[in-house]
């Protein structure tokens, strides 16, 4: 009788119970995963390290100086610590929870699951928040890790905890919210990469240019800044660090907006997610059968339907330039030969040939924008605030370097997820050709945007002389410098990519591996200056600067290169 | 023109393909028949050079595949059991990708092309997305892409799974056409019947070992399959009946709804005395006709008999 009680009780809190089946099912999948657990650890002992080394810097600071000055020195530096892990975790867990549910539905449909659980009981409740929590719960045991580790913060001293507190809810809302808009756009995108992309790209416009232009043209900066806070996160986390108890209640009507907006979002997909599983079987069934059902359908204007169905396209952008593009003779019977290195030709033929339209739309839009962000800023060229200018670029390398993971990580694992790769390599073309083809190809989809970032760059250091912060001599040496910089970085995370694109079967896998590396660089060029600092004290900052960009170009395209050369030897070893 | 000598390979502690043998002549169709989980698949990934063997050697044309890859994947042309597509490119894009990673010029590509729509009969396909074909006409379109470089060898991962009878009967009629082009053709199958027709050798294979070897024709008495005959007569069944049974050449009569299923002894295929014997006797024979072969009953036999 009480255990059968104690069962029932049990039962009522069982989150398969609560949540549904799926929720139950990703659970155990990851937790199969050996995968997960090593990501888990690895996490977990970069933030020792760092906070190791931090430890460290304080004591070996101690030697020569007095108690006092220690101490203030060590608040001093765990308080940048904890604000640098704060900020880490941010960035990272929001972009774990997008790149973990940018393929959530897509591949339910894909597989064809979903019509399936559509014909069971499972409500499309259940399918939403399954598939959502159990993502998101991963990424809060994560974070929910790190905390011991920030207690162990507090042998510093001066740690703001307040601030600690703030940004743990701040990000614990953007998770949820960045969660459920890539959960709700994965539902009507079939591939998982234009999800991610656009989430970026949105939130770079939204959440980085948008404020930033606004705070420029506007008289009064705090004013603007202050409504921003409510519904930006990054924002808001700035707001954080500031601690006015004035912030204190507009970061928490911050949280409540975002987790409103998450909630309206679940709404919508639990009311599109059915639909969208039936959407897909009209769409498969469209091109195959809809000559077979002429026969069948008397009705006229059905049939005119039918008849044309391949070639209904929806009119975007300017009419009169859609009309000529596509409706001019016959577009669908427009082929494409085949130019030059046919690898290139193909991975390149949906950017540069119609398809994919969203991706190009979307980057010619940065640059205009962005060209025209630069020619405002020179107009307001003393009221520049080079912080906000700085996060803009920020961000723009953030796009650009998961554009290079994604489009090089992905095309090549996809390959075997789309079972191509066999076919590829039965072909005379080297196992060199096809990785450096791939690479080639990447690069070129990703060229506009990365001379727009070498463009903004310079422009902050010409900016940065004139008003004063650095000589304009000194920007003869960076120029070349920071370029070399950039050049090693994009080397080392194209070899990332087309490494773990060989290494893993499912491009998901291939892609998340790829971004994981690329913060986990973030971490480690912090170790890196650090150590740099310590080694390089007895000579000037300027010195030490150059040196340890040196190093790190180096450093970076070695790495790169030898990922290359490796992924080529590894091509044929993990196809089936 | 394919030779596999004592091929092994090995998957942890399961082996997969187990000191296989086969030699196949050029121009032969080859079947290469077995259950799922024999080593089919894996047998010819080695051969098309995407898997090394654990041991033994397999030679294309005198080439080692291990060693001349290069050389070995421009005679011969693969396709694997489940073949994925780009599935945003058009037809026609598609076979040209692959005559450019070919290495055949851009100025022959298009009549290359052409020219295998035209085998395939997919020209009126020319210029759809390859996603929007029925898997029968992806299959095809598989075929085509791998006759676009002219391959001696053609070897096909079980082409006629999944698809609907039609289509099955439209590939088999595509691969006697190659097959009087001169291409040397190894075909991998679950189902023996499916490539009665066409097969000049068959080879089975079970947990890796070659169970049998040798043509269609050798196949059948060995098994058994022949010895059954239906016979049909006007009236007297019980007679007829009679008669047959006490024939030393049969072993079994039974009569079942309208006709008498005569079975001969081992060894024994003589429809002839049956007729024989029953018009002496005076009985009016409507049909004489060996029952239906049941091929893949007698490869249930025959990969029963081996369990690991
Ligand atoms: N890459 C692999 N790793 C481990 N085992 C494999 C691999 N490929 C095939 N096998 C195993 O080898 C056996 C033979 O498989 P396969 O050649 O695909 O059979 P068939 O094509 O005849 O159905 C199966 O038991 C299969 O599980
Ligand atoms: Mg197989």
């Amino acid at each position: 009788m009480k255990a059968e009680s104690i069962n029932l009780f049990l039962d009522f809190f069982n989150p398969a119970r609560i949540f549904g089946p799926i929720f139950d099912k990703e659970l155990r999948v990851s937790s199969r995963r050996k995968r997960n657990y090593l990501l888990r650890s690895a996490y977990i002992i970069l933030l020792a390290v760092f906070i190791l080394f931090m430890w460290l810097s304080v004591i070996g600071a101690g030697s020569k100086s007095s108690a006092i000055f220690q101490a203030s020195r060590s608040s001093q530096i765990g308080k940048n610590a904890i604000i640098a892990i704060v900020w880490f975790q941010f960035i990272a867990s929001q972009i774990l929870a997008i790149v973990m549910l940018s393929s959530s539905i897509s591949d339910e449909i894909r597989t064809g699951t979903l019509n399936v659980l559509m014909t069971t009981p499972v409500s499309s409740f259940k399918i939403v928040t399954g598939k959502l929590l159990s993502k998101l719960l991963q990424v809060l045991l994560l974070l929910a890790m790190s905390l011991p580790l920030l207690a162990i913060m507090r042998v510093f001293g001066g740690i703001p905890w307040n601030y600690v507190v703030f940004g743990l809810f701040i990000t614990l809302t953007s998770v949820i919210f960045a969660g459920s808009l890539s959960l709700f756009l994965s539902i009507f995108n079939r591939y998982p990469y234009r999800v991610i992309i656009l989430i970026f790209v949105g939130y770079f416009f939204i959440f980085g240019l948008l404020p930033f232009l606004c705070t420029q043209l506007s008289f009064s900066n705090s004013e603007v800044l202050a409504i921003f806070v409510n519904v930006n996160p990054f924002l808001a986390m700035v707001a954080a660090a500031e601690q006015k108890p004035a912030n204190s209640i507009n970061i928490l009507i911050h949280c409540m907006i975002m987790l409103s907006a998450s909630a309206v979002l679940l709404v919508f997909s639990i009311w599109k997610v059915r639909s969208a599983a039936f959407r897909d079987m009209i769409v498969r069934r469209k091109n195959i059968e809809s000559k077979v059902l002429i026969k069948d359908v008397e009705d006229s204007e059905r049939k005119h339907y039918y008849e044309y169905s391949d070639y209904i396209r929806k009119v975007y952008g300017i009419p009169i330039i859609w009309k000529e593009r596509y409706c001019g003779n016959e577009y669908s019977e427009r082929i494409i030969r085949v130019i030059g290195n046919p690898i290139v030709w193909k991975e390149n033929y949906g950017y540069f040939f119609g398809k994919g339209k969203i991706d190009k739309i979307v980057t010619i839009t940065i640059y205009l924008l962005c060209i025209f962000g630069i020619m405002l800023l020179l107009v307001l060229r003393n009221r520049l605030s080079i912080v906000m200018l700085s996060f803009t670029i920020s961000g723009l390398y953030l796009i650009l370097m998961l554009r290079l993971a994604i489009s090089i990580a992905g095309s090549i694992a996809g390959e075997k997820e789309a079972r191509t790769l066999p076919i590829l390599l039965v072909t005379p073309l080297e196992d060199k050709d096809i990785i450096l083809s791939k690479v080639k190809a990447a690069l070129m989809r990703n060229i506009s945007l990365l001379a727009l970032y070498f463009v903004l760059r310079f422009f902050i250091y010409f900016s940065y002389s004139s008003q004063g912060i650095i000589r304009f001599s000194q920007i003869i040496y960076q120029i070349p410098i920071s370029a070399a910089s950039i050049i090693s970085r994009v080397l080392f995370i194209v070899g990332c990519g087309a490494y773990f694109g060989v290494r893993m079967k499912n491009s998901m896998a291939a892609v998340i591996a790829t971004i994981g590396i690329f913060l986990v660089e973030f971490i480690l060029n912090y170790l890196f200056v650090l150590i740099f600092v310590r080694l390089m004290t007895p000579f000037s900052v300027a010195y030490y600067n150059i040196a340890s960009i040196f190093v790190m170009t180096a450093v970076y395209t070695a790495a790169g290169l030898y990922l290359l050369k490796l992924s080529i030897q590894k091509l044929r070893c993990n196809i089936f | 023109m394919i030779e596999t000598k004592h091929l092994t390979k090995v998957f942890g502690n399961l082996t997969a393909v187990d000191d296989l043998n086969l030699f196949i002549k050029q121009g032969d169709i080859f079947g290469f028949i077995g259950p799922n989980g024999a080593g089919k698949t894996t047998t010819m990934r080695i051969l098309v050079t995407l898997m090394e063997p654990t041991r033994g050697h397999a030679l294309i044309d005198g080439l080692d595949v291990t060693r001349n890859g290069q050389k070995v994947r421009r005679i011969i042309g693969y396709m694997p059991d489940f073949m994925g597509v780009y599935d945003d490119l058009k037809v026609f894009e598609y076979l040209e990708f692959f005559a450019a990673a070919f290495g055949i010029e851009r100025s022959k590509r298009k009549s290359i092309v052409e020219g295998v729509l035209e085998l395939t009969d997919l020209q009126s396909k020319k210029s759809a997305t390859v996603d929007s074909l029925s898997r029968g006409m992806q299959q095809r379109l598989g075929l085509a892409r791998v006759l676009i470089h002219d391959p001696k060898v053609l070897i096909l991962d079980e082409p006629a799974s999944g698809l609907d009878p039609r289509a099955r009967i439209e590939i088999r009629e595509l691969l006697k056409e190659l097959k009087r082009m001169g291409k040397t053709i190894m075909i991998s199958s679950h189902i023996l019947s499916e490539l009665e027709e066409i097969c000049d050798h068959v080879g089975i294979i079970e947990h890796g070992q070659l169970v049998y070897s040798g043509t269609i024709e050798e196949i059948r008495p060995r098994l058994g399959i022949h010895t059954k005959v239906r016979v049909q007569v006007l009236d007297n069944q019980e007679k007829a009946i009679e008669i047959l049974a006490a024939l030393p050449q049969i072993s079994q009569v039974q009569l079942c709804k309208n006709y008498i299923s005569v079975t001969f002894r081992e060894g024994e295929n003589m429809d002839g005395i049956i007729a024989r014997t029953l018009v002496n006797a005076n009985i009016d024979v409507v049909a004489i006709q060996p029952e239906q072969l049941k091929l893949d009953d007698a490869f249930l036999q025959l990969t029963k008999g081996i369990v690991h």
